[in-house]
């Protein structure tokens, strides 16, 4: 298959536009988690990246972290959910209040490691318990939510142990 | 949300730790931090330990009965022990005091504090 120059130009024009439409989701958008925004804009920088350098499966594995980030930043947006982190936003603060976007961050991979049904009540659960410790420095916060991804897979496991006997009990 | 008990959880030595401080007001109600300041336990370290309190039937959990958009915070979650489940947890307590007695009275010296 052959392309034109201004074939070309356009095709780079639109990843251009696309790109800076979802680096402006990543910064402005808080109406879905910082990790499916990031996650949608890799996606489709990888699936460039894969156009640039002909190369299928980097086109391939592009295409499916943009389409994971995508489907659950519409979701996000579907749920109602308003609590993302962007660059802009005033956040109601009491005093010295102030969550660190990075143990955010965390705490929502700490959620994604665990089972799906169980995702939304431990997110809300630590992002909370962030919240207490809103007045505590930097370093005590992302240590708190860094123990909360360590201890994501033990909960897992505990989680699924318990729905796997409730389910044996019925 | 009670559950159906569903056996007996492995009475390990940080989940003893989260037992005895739950123990300590049994009808009081006490949020994830709370309890690790309690049973002095590194924060974020005891929700495995929840999650299979709560499936065996030991604990109850709710939602803090706030509006999150008008406190401008997530919702905390609080845990008690079911009534069952306080008993359920004084006994076990006792049982593994009385194992490690007994393994300390095999070894006398680590009786009395290993002097």
């Amino acid at each position: 298959m052959t392309f034109s120059v201004s074939g070309w130009v356009f095709l780079y024009l639109m990843f251009g536009l696309v790109g800076l439409w979802l680096l402006a989701e990543v910064f402005l958008q808080h109406k879905a988690r910082l990790l499916w925004r990031v996650t949608a804009f890799t996606g489709f920088v990888t699936v460039v990246m894969g156009v640039v350098g002909a190369s299928v499966v980097v086109i391939g594995v592009g295409s499916v972290g943009f389409a994971v980030g995508q489907i659950f930043v519409t979701n996000s947006y579907r749920r109602g959910y308003t609590e993302g982190w962007t660059v802009n936003r005033r956040r109601p603060r009491t005093g010295h209040r102030s969550v660190t976007p990075s143990a955010m961050w965390l705490t929502d991979v700490a959620a994604w490691i665990l089972p799906a049904r169980d995702r939304c009540r431990y997110s809300e659960e630590w992002r909370s318990e962030l919240w207490d410790l809103a007045t505590a420095p930097r370093r005590h916060q992302i240590a708190h939510a860094l123990r909360n991804v360590i201890y994501a897979w033990p909960t897992r496991r505990a989680v699924l142990q318990g729905q796997h006997r409730m389910a044996g009990e019925r | 949300m009670t559950e159906k008990p569903t056996g007996q959880p492995r009475m390990t030595l940080p989940t003893q730790l989260v037992l005895r401080a739950l123990l300590e007001k049994p009808a009081e109600e006490l949020y994830g931090l709370q309890i690790c300041a309690k049973a002095e336990l590194p924060s974020g370290t005891i929700h495995p330990i929840l999650s299979r309190l709560e499936s065996a039937g030991w604990l109850e959990s709710r939602w803090e009965d706030v509006n999150p958009h008008e406190q401008g915070r997530p919702r905390r979650r609080y845990y008690r022990l079911s009534p069952d489940g306080a008993i359920l947890a004084r006994d076990a307590l006792a049982r593994a005091t009385a194992s490690r007695n007994a393994l300390r009275a095999l070894r006398p010296g680590l009786a009395g504090g290993g002097a």
